[in-house]
């Protein structure tokens, strides 16, 4: 069951706690990064508890791992839950993606073969996950610079099947979608019509690098303008969805991400209107 | 087909630079190369690394210089692969890597600096807990004072130089030439914790002051401390020597509780 929609939010970032303390800006909602707040106190800590006063959080992971075959990190699992209760997250999500192989972590999101024995797997681990944090969660489409030789179905057919089995939610994210569709030569359109919206709970977007033959998802741009038209067809597809812009690196000012929130605010309001003209005629 | 665990297994292999037949697990898509595409996740491995330890010690990366700075890097990434959740425990293992790896284990001061930045951090990132008031002590009345224990904040940490190391990462903090690397006569102490504006301070500390830290962090009361300060002062002045370094304890901040 999806939740509610929170409209348009920001990822919280070190280098706007005080902007947001002091100005409380007109953003529907914030996501941390959950890790980044698995300390016993300190600074960043001390500034969520403050903002989270005033506005809802989400928590986006970046370490479960939920697609390795080494055994679920319960110490992790822990401390997330722990966290979740503190911060009383709308949410919490991590990638479809594997992090960590024999106790060794490559801090990447690195990416799982779509097959059958890879879907039994990411499914029933996050059964468990969510039976151990007591929730619903997301899983988000990382972006990949590779196919594997034994894939069996699509990315989306492996993602569907996925939310459908485990019953969990997804995060959508469309850049991560323009990165792979470039890299592997699929058009973005067959994967946003083929993902089941009722099982996107949450909307990514963020800004990558080209490289003319490959494109690499780096998060220190603004949005670029394909992927903005493919976020407007997302929209027209399936409605309303809270939307975020994920900035992770080269940050700039906070007008400026205000600046592009309300962009996306634009789009996706001429988007829906399409929908419901659409839905009419 | 491969399974998935031969699958991660090669491609964990492959980003910590082991023989790896990751590239059979991998479709030729033109116009990239496998070569490009695994390069990609190389690339992205070593350097996502390279800036946590560059950002969670940038002074011993100044100190070290560019050319030492790029051989420890990828030897540490070797020896201590990151083995947990978050990147800030990754570079735990610095201070070790240098006391016990040529050419750094030539120059001592190089993992004692490591080892004070890393000092730093866990300050910055303990718990929370408040400080309490000078206005306490007031209120212990006399038969109490001598089982009387001191809780420290987590943040509170103790640092022991033997190297002019300290000295050497102020300088460089304040981009300054840091002194040539010199052992101390005697070892320096110093005592470290995050202020009420949640910034992380330092201050030296005499023996005796060191002596009653090491008491009091092992569960120590007011009593024992008095006993141990007997190795620096006469037994007259041991109660007022101990009462004005317990003030000064509580005034910066280093206090969370009193218990009897
Ligand atoms: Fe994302």
């Amino acid at each position: 069951m999806k939740k509610q929609n929170l409209g348009f939010g920001l990822g919280l970032r070190t280098d706007h706690f005080h902007h947001v303390i002091e100005h409380k800006p007109k953003v529907d909602w914030f996501e941390i990064i959950s890790e980044n707040y698995m300390v016993g106190g300190g600074k960043p800590r001390h500034y969520l508890e403050t903002i989270r006063q005033d506005y809802p959080i989400v928590m986006h992971g970046v370490s479960m791992s939920i697609g390795s075959t080494d055994p679920l990190n319960m110490d992790y699992l822990k401390s997330l839950r722990t966290l979740a209760a503190e911060v009383q997250p709308a949410w919490i999500s991590d990638h479809l993606c594997f992090t960590t192989i024999g106790g060794v972590n490559s801090h990447d999101l690195l990416p799982m073969p779509y097959t059958q024995e890879a879907l039994k797997h990411v499914v029933e681990r996050i059964k468990i996950v969510q039976d151990f944090l007591g929730r619903q969660m997301l899983l988000e489409n990382a972006s990949s610079y590779l196919t594997y030789q034994s894939d069996e179905m699509s990315e989306w057919e492996f993602i569907n099947q996925i939310c459908q089995q485990a019953d969990c939610l997804m995060l959508f994210d469309v850049n991560n979608i323009y990165v792979s569709a470039r890299n592997h030569g699929f058009d973005p359109m067959e994967y946003v019509q083929a993902v089941d919206p009722n099982r996107v709970q949450q909307i990514h977007l963020a800004g990558h690098t080209d490289y003319g033959d490959y494109v690499i998802d780096t998060h220190d741009h603004p949005v670029c303008d394909p992927v903005w038209q493919l976020y407007k067809e997302t929209i027209k597809l399936m409605g309303p969805v809270s939307t975020m812009i994920e900035r992770d690196d080269n940050i700039p000012v906070f007008a400026e991400l205000e600046k592009e929130l309300d962009h996306a605010r634009a789009l996706s309001q001429s988007a829906l209107v399409a929908r419901n003209l659409g839905a009419n005629t | 087909m491969a399974d998935l665990k031969t699958i991660q297994q090669a491609f964990i292999d492959l980003l910590q630079g082991k023989p790896s037949n990751m590239a059979s697990h991998v479709q030729n898509q033109a116009p990239v190369t496998t070569n490009t595409r695994l390069g990609i996740y190389q690339n992205a491995y070593i350097s996502r690394l390279r800036e946590t330890i560059d950002s969670d010690h940038p002074m011993l990366g100044t100190y070290l210089g560019d050319d030492l700075f790029d051989q420890m890097v990828p030897a540490y990434i070797k020896q201590y692969p990151s083995s947990y959740p978050s990147l800030r425990d990754f570079c735990q293992h610095i201070p070790q890597f240098l006391q016990n790896n040529p050419p750094f284990n030539a120059h001592p001061i190089l993992a004692e600096l490591a080892a004070f930045e890393q000092i730093l951090i866990n300050a910055f990132d303990a718990a929370d807990a408040d400080a309490i008031g000078p206005e306490i002590l007031g209120t212990i009345a006399p038969d109490n004072w001598p089982t009387m224990k001191l809780r420290f904040r987590p943040c509170v940490q103790r640092f022991q130089a033997n190297w002019n190391s300290v000295q050497s990462w102020q300088m460089l903090k304040q981009e300054k030439q840091p002194p040539p690397p010199k052992q101390l006569e005697t070892p320096a102490l110093w005592i470290l914790w995050r202020n009420t504006q949640r910034l992380t301070e330092f201050k030296s500390m005499g023996p005796d002051e060191a002596m009653l830290l090491d008491v009091a962090l092992k569960g120590g009361d007011f009593a024992d401390m008095c006993d141990e300060l007997l190795n620096f002062h006469g037994e007259d002045e041991v109660a007022m020597r101990a009462l004005t370094i317990l003030q000064q304890w509580i005034g910066i901040g280093l206090i969370g509780d009193i218990r009897f």
